[in-house]
């Protein structure tokens, strides 16, 4: 990106000196006034001793506006060696007729490049009337104009161009076989477009029999086969069987041009009998067609077991890609299979198989009799996101199987709502399972204080283990609700329960608890949660909710309790985060001197002063200065010194 | 096509196995440490690999079953430089060097395929050339300066059985294609608004550089690298970059659009897409764009660069769909898309799973292409995919270069009673050269 910014913009320096030139595309919309300007270009283009920029400019905008006075004004010019291209720019596209006039009438008159320049117009304007000319310049000694004459025809595409290049084709050799073969193709798709799709088909089959170049056989061949309708199926199936691995690959891809239902039938009919690396693109090329015709013949592959796994593999995708509800049986046995690389494939296929039908297919798959089975089924109704199959996952999370318990508690977690928190708390309480309090905390942080009340509300009567996890629970769901329930239960008769409650008011994710914090880092006889809540403390510093001046408070609170280097790396990392003051950068600062914090105060300082810089940029200068002494970090070189550089004043504009 | 290409067949297995699921490719065709053997890679050129080119060669080049033989260019040191990486990478100095791309598709047979990252005015007329050839082609966009060209290109690859995709990367990018099947499958409600990201540069110029003398032929064969573009007198700007300020050889609203524009319609339901009106508003403001189908389409402008945030997204090549349910965004060096609302985000691993079960496509746009030329399916960025975005962009461009408002059918490749917009719509090749 920076490579193409800088380039730009060299680019740009390099580009600034240019020639001249008169104002272009300025066109009036008054006619009267158009008129006038397209004769002004007309009079530009065949002004000999204008500058031969004015001259192509003036021939550019005639291709747009250029009408049948331009005409001669250009044709003249299809023989002048410095203006023949862009005349032709100024006619080529031109609608009148007289412009197919004039480039016939060049045929005669122009030579070597030129003439093959416009045979080519010629060719884009499929004038018809040219053909009889064209074809004589078939025989042309110059190969370019034979080769342009070629091209054109088939691009005119007439029964009378037809019959030109397949005469001409006839005779030919070498080179001319490459050219006038792919015009014969060419010509052969005009008309097969213009309903003789049989003389179509019968120039292609000469053609791909022909000695011409592979490719342009190859090209007669789907010319062949397209030209025949539905009768060129049995063609292309043929190709398909046969040695010529080529020819097959053109019937391949040709096969991905016909939409016919027939097609899908003989591809899946031929799939049995053809070889196992064959069978592979034709099952790619059927489940792209998505027609569940095939799908017997494809899903019956997929469950073969003594085929081989390269065409098995293929085989679950196109049945996938299909997505016929008859094949989900076979798939979801597959899934639960022994070969890990098939049931993989089937698996991942029926992760985003279409439909109802696919889930209730796996609803069945999680009520299997095998465990195996049933932690697949779980892990694709979390991949498909089926609510339905909510109540299935209760049970699943009270299997005894223990992976089978823990699976449905994960796919709990993730597609559980509000609707999901009281179960799982009766679970939870019942049970105690670390999988019932993991999926309610998932379900609880995304969903807030909603989940809140069921949570207190079952903390009254709850064991005290259920208690403990609960609270832990509450964490997650944070809010004022919340955090009043864990503040009460911090004063609990249960010696755990109060530890519990405790930890958790250190961890509380917002600034909501810092209060708490503070009171307990400061009082606390229990040295463990004087240092969590110090801890706890600083990072309510980093909650992005903070009033300017409530955090610049908050550091001061817990500046004057830092002891350890730990917890001063912890605040140094906080002020970096949020603040943008130069108090708080002083504070910072003051850690400089220290090698143990050396390094996080330098981050913290630089992220300070780009926060600060726009508004007190005076503020930063010295300590960016103290900064580049400080640190041997390259990027916080570079970003202190791009402050620095930032807090000079810039020189008066000129 | 030589008569005794490998057997694309036996590739296919490997193909089959590649597709979403690399690193399941069957022993049978991998051979120790995921090495393929030769007689099973698809042999590649390059043609025209500077700065984009390199970065295509680089990531092509690192697929197991692919084999650069030969990079053709006309410049001696882009040649040079795009040989020594191949090199590099086979460790030997077996890549052969062609500065002229006739004699290179003539020449070699063996070759399968080809990655073409010229300068934008040779996008077309080298596809051409190549699939005539009976490559298979890779090209970088935008794939061509006019529709015309575009048709051939279409036209070409049909009538040679070819396999090709356009660079339209994104299309096959995880965040990129989330936002096109939520907007696609109606999970967004009927989509009322799309944007597609056409910031470039103001313009495009129509002057001449001052004339400089020509470098020696083997350095740099002027007349080969306009091609079938107007001659201009050389000057040592164009071929350093500056062609893509020129009208000649680039294209404006079409250059940015031609990154973005398909992803845009990609997530539109297009059935019933006949027209699409232009609404022009002048060189630097969004173009507003109805479909048919009442869908807005706004290729998004503003002066500035592509890298800058915008009210739409917050980096280059953006596109977004807004419907009734919200909206979503993606663009570049994007983690997860833009959403009005996190829910939308919920399903991202459905939503894909769905999108791999559905199409058996890669998240890698290069895989795309060699498992198609493997399959001989067509691939995501296929020539009509190509086609129908590019003439939206092109279509642009000449609203911006005729300053009204236009209106185009999409089914017949023609703006609806503007004469002079419809001429726009080629530009005469310059001979000797054809497209």
């Amino acid at each position: 990106m920076k490579n193409w910014k800088s380039m730009l913009a060299t680019v740009a320096v390099s580009l600034s000196v240019a020639l001249p030139i008169q104002a272009q595309w300025q066109i009036p919309a008054d006619p009267v006034a158009k008129q006038d300007y397209v004769a002004k270009l007309v009079a530009t283009a065949q002004k000999p001793d204008a500058p031969l920029i004015e001259r192509h400019a003036a021939c550019r905008e005639l291709a747009a506006l250029g009408d049948k006075s331009a005409v001669p004004a250009l044709a003249a010019l299809l023989g002048d060696e410095k203006m023949s291209h862009m005349a032709r720019y100024g006619l080529e596209p031109n609608p009148d007729p007289a412009v197919d006039e004039a480039l016939r009438a060049a045929l005669g008159q122009v030579k070597g490049k030129l003439l093959s320049g416009v045979i080519d117009s010629i060719g884009f304007r499929r004038d018809a009337k040219a053909a009889g000319a064209l074809a004589g310049l078939l025989a042309s000694p110059d190969a370019d104009v034979a080769a342009a004459a070629a091209a054109s025809l088939g691009r005119i595409g007439t029964a009378e161009a037809a019959a030109a290049l397949e005469k001409a084709f006839a005779g030919a050799s070498g080179e001319g076989l490459a050219v006038l073969g792919d015009g014969c193709v060419r010509a052969a798709g005009a008309l097969c477009a213009a309903g003789k799709c049989d003389a179509a088909a019968a120039i292609c089959d000469r053609v791909r029999a022909s000695a011409a170049p592979r490719p342009v056989r190859m090209a007669a061949t789907r010319g062949a086969i397209l030209a025949r309708g539905n009768g060129g199926t049995p063609l292309l199936i043929e190709l398909l069987q046969g040695d010529d691995a080529g020819l097959a690959a053109v019937a391949l891809r040709t096969s991905y041009d016909v939409s016919a239902p027939e097609l899908t039938q003989a591809l899946a009919g031929a799939l049995p009998g053809l070889p196992a690396d064959r069978q592979i693109p034709v099952l790619q090329a059927l489940g792209n067609r998505g027609d569940a015709s095939a799908v017997a013949a494809v899903i019956g592959l997929a469950a073969n077991g003594s085929a081989p796994a390269e065409v098995r593999i293929p085989a679950i995708r196109a049945a996938c890609q299909i997505g016929s509800a008859s094949s989900l049986p076979a798939l979801t046995e597959l899934c639960a299979g022994s070969d890990p690389a098939i049931a993989a494939e089937a698996q991942a296929g029926l992760a985003g198989f279409p439909g109802a039908e696919a889930d209730a297919a796996i609803s069945k798959l999680m009520g299997a009799q095998d465990s195996k089975a049933r932690c697949i089924g779980i892990d694709l109704a979390g991949q498909r996101r089926m609510a339905s199959a909510l109540p299935l996952l209760f049970k699943a999370a009270q299997d005894p199987d223990k992976r089978v318990s823990s699976a449905g508690y994960k796919v709990l977690a993730d597609l559980g709502g509000p609707a999901e928190v009281p179960v799982l708390i009766d679970l939870l309480v019942k049970s105690g399972s670390s999988g019932a309090e993991s999926a309610l905390s998932a379900i609880c942080s995304r969903e807030g204080e909603a989940a809140a009340g069921a949570l207190t509300g079952a903390l009254g009567q709850a064991p005290v283990p259920s208690k403990q996890a609960l609270l832990r629970v509450l964490r997650s769901a944070g809010g004022p609700k919340a955090l009043a329930a864990v503040r009460g239960a911090a004063g609990d008769a249960s010696a755990e329960v109060k530890d519990t409650a405790t930890r958790v008011l250190c961890d509380w994710p917002s600034a909501d608890a810092a209060a708490d914090q503070l009171a307990l880092a400061k009082t606390s006889t229990n040295p463990t949660y004087q240092i969590l809540a110090l801890r706890g403390y600083i990072r309510s510093i980093g909650d992005p909710k903070l009033a300017a001046d409530q955090r610049q408070a908050m550091c001061r609170e817990a500046t004057a309790l830092v002891q350890r280097e730990a917890e001063k790396k912890l605040l140094l990392g906080a002020l970096g985060n949020g603040a943008n003051d130069a108090a708080s950068l002083g504070i910072v600062m003051s850690h400089l001197g220290d090698p143990a914090t050396s390094e996080e105060a330098c981050v913290a300082a630089v992220s300070i002063s780009e926060r600060l810089l726009s508004k007190d940029p005076a503020s930063v200068a010295d300590p960016m200065r103290s900064v580049l002494k400080a640190t041997k970090n390259e990027e916080i070189l570079k970003r202190a010194r791009r402050v620095l550089a930032q807090t000079r004043p810039k020189p008066a504009s000129k | 096509m030589k008569t005794n290409r490998r057997i694309f067949l036996k590739r296919a297995a490997l193909a089959s196995a590649a597709v979403a699921a690399p690193q399941i490719v069957p022993a049978s065709a991998l051979g120790r440490d995921g090495f393929v053997a030769p007689s099973e890679r698809i042999v590649m050129g390059g043609i025209g690999i500077g700065g984009r080119g390199t970065h295509d060669l680089n990531w092509m080049i690192g697929e197991p079953d692919v084999q650069f033989v030969a990079i053709c260019d006309a410049r001696k040191n882009r040649r040079e430089a795009a040989k020594a990486v191949v090199d590099k990478q086979y460790g030997n100095t077996d890549c052969a060097m062609y500065s002229d791309i006739q004699q290179f598709l003539a020449e070699r047979t063996d070759v399968d395929a080809v990655l073409i990252a010229t300068g934008d005015r040779w996008h077309a007329p080298a596809s051409i050339r190549a699939m005539e050839a009976g490559k298979d082609v890779y090209c970088e966009k935008p794939a061509c300066l006019t529709m015309a060209q575009g048709q051939r290109i279409v036209e070409t690859a049909n009538r040679y059985a070819r396999v090709f995709q356009t660079g339209a990367q994104r299309l096959s990018e995880p965040n990129h294609v989330f936002c096109i099947e939520m907007a696609r499958t109606g999970r967004l409600g009927p989509i009322h608004t799309a944007y597609a990201d056409c910031r470039w540069r103001d313009g495009l110029r129509h002057d001449w550089l001052p004339e400089e003398p020509e470098p020696p032929k083997e350095e740099l064969d002027w007349d080969a690298w306009l091609g079938p573009t107007p001659w201009r007198p050389y000057n040592s700007g164009y071929v350093n970059h500056g062609w893509y300020h020129f009208y000649d050889t680039a294209t404006d609203c079409a250059m940015w659009g031609a990154h973005t524009v398909a992803q845009a319609l990609a997530g539109l339901d297009q059935t019933n897409l006949t027209t699409i009106d232009f609404e022009y508003s002048g060189p630097e403001a969004s173009l507003v764009t109805r479909l048919s189908t009442g869908v807005k389409l706004v290729l998004y402008r503003v002066p500035g660069d592509v890298w800058q945030k915008c009210e739409y997204w917050h980096g280059s090549c953006g596109e977004r769909f807004d419907g009734p349910k919200g909206w979503l965004a993606a663009a570049d060096g994007y983690s997860m898309p833009d959403a009005s609302s996190p829910e939308l985000l919920r399903e991202y691993r459905k939503v894909l799973a769905e999108y791999a079960a559905r199409t058996q496509r890669p998240m890698n746009h290069v895989r795309d292409f060699f498992d198609c030329v493997r399959s001989r399916r067509p691939t995501v960025a296929n020539p009509d995919v190509m086609y129908r975005s590019m003439c939206i962009c092109l279509a642009a461009d000449i609203c911006g270069l005729l300053k009204r408002n236009l209106k185009f059918d999409l089914l017949k490749s023609e703006f609806v009673g503007d004469e002079e917009a419809n001429r726009l719509r080629s530009r005469a090749s310059r001979e000797p050269w054809r497209v």
